[in-house]
């Protein structure tokens, strides 16, 4: 089968992308918020309170609980998270946003990236969008062709 | 009268939709539910227009994204939701990406109580 498009130049285009996002995270160090807690704010900011669970959160996040619990910690230590009563069962207890999790999301690095993006023609952010939408999509079926 | 809302709900799982339906038939809602993606079209373009569609993201090996993009296509702005518990090679963190990007309002994770949908449903619907 013969490509048109070189592989050297795919290649090449993955290591754009890959530079892209690692440069998104400039702090590298353990006190910085890494990708996981980042991932745990988010789904704290965009989900109702019921489902702020740690269960739920790994779930989510296609993870045991025990990376979560220990993220979650640390974002509590941090002052991020606080955890509460769910008013929805007295068993268990919810995570919240703190007012200092909610100030560190305006901070999120993945919004540096969309700033980058905005700068794009419009169209050429629609295409970027539909083609990481595919790429995540044919990487399904890649993973159903290997099971 | 308020009119009766039309809710297309998209659900593999016989007895999620089973249960989906009856959660949402204790409001004012005309439900019309298909079992896969080809159903799903056809009733699109037969049954349309929808005041909502609840779409399950995996209907068995096929997903629900070309519902929505036949929905954007259309130019038509009904609003979507889209549930997931996930499957076995993508999170739901990446699900709910793919549901983003390709136009959905809400995305639930399951299992839901009735509560959480309906709260999602009249929040979509402006109720």
């Amino acid at each position: 089968m013969t490509h048109d498009v070189d592989e050297k130049q795919l290649i090449a285009s993955i290591v754009l992308l890959e530079r892209f996002v690692r440069d998104i995270y400039p702090a590298r160090h353990s006190s910085e918020i890494q990708p996981l807690q980042w991932s745990i704010l988010r789904y704290l900011d965009r989900m109702p309170d019921d489902r702020c669970e740690l269960r739920w959160i790994a779930q989510f996040l296609g993870l045991t609980r025990a990376p979560v619990t220990r993220a979650t910690a640390t974002l509590e230590g941090r002052g991020y998270v606080t955890h509460r009563a769910n008013g929805h069962d007295g068993r268990t207890k919810t995570i919240g946003l703190t007012p200092l999790g909610i100030k560190a999301l305006s901070n999120d690095p993945i919004l540096t990236a969309v700033k980058h993006i905005r700068k794009l023609p419009e169209a050429e952010q629609s295409q970027f969008m539909n083609t990481i939408r595919s790429i995540a999509l044919i990487s399904e079926s890649a993973s159903d062709d290997t099971a | 009268m308020t009119p009766r809302r039309k809710i297309l709900l998209v659900e593999d799982d016989p007895e999620i939709r089973e249960v989906i339906s009856i959660f949402l038939s204790s409001e004012p809602y005309e439900i019309v539910a298909s079992e896969n993606l080809s159903a799903a079209l056809q009733r699109l373009s037969t049954m349309g227009p929808f005041d909502l569609a609840i779409l399950d993201f995996w209907l068995g090996t096929e997903h629900s994204v070309s519902i929505l993009d036949t929905i954007r296509a259309k130019g038509d702005n009904t609003p979507v939701i889209v549930i997931s518990g996930g499957n076995d090679h993508m999170d739901l963190e990446a699900t709910a990406a793919i549901a983003d990007i390709s136009g959905a309002v809400v995305f639930l994770q399951k299992p839901f109580q009735k509560s959480t949908l309906l709260e999602a449903v009249s929040s979509v619907l402006e109720i």
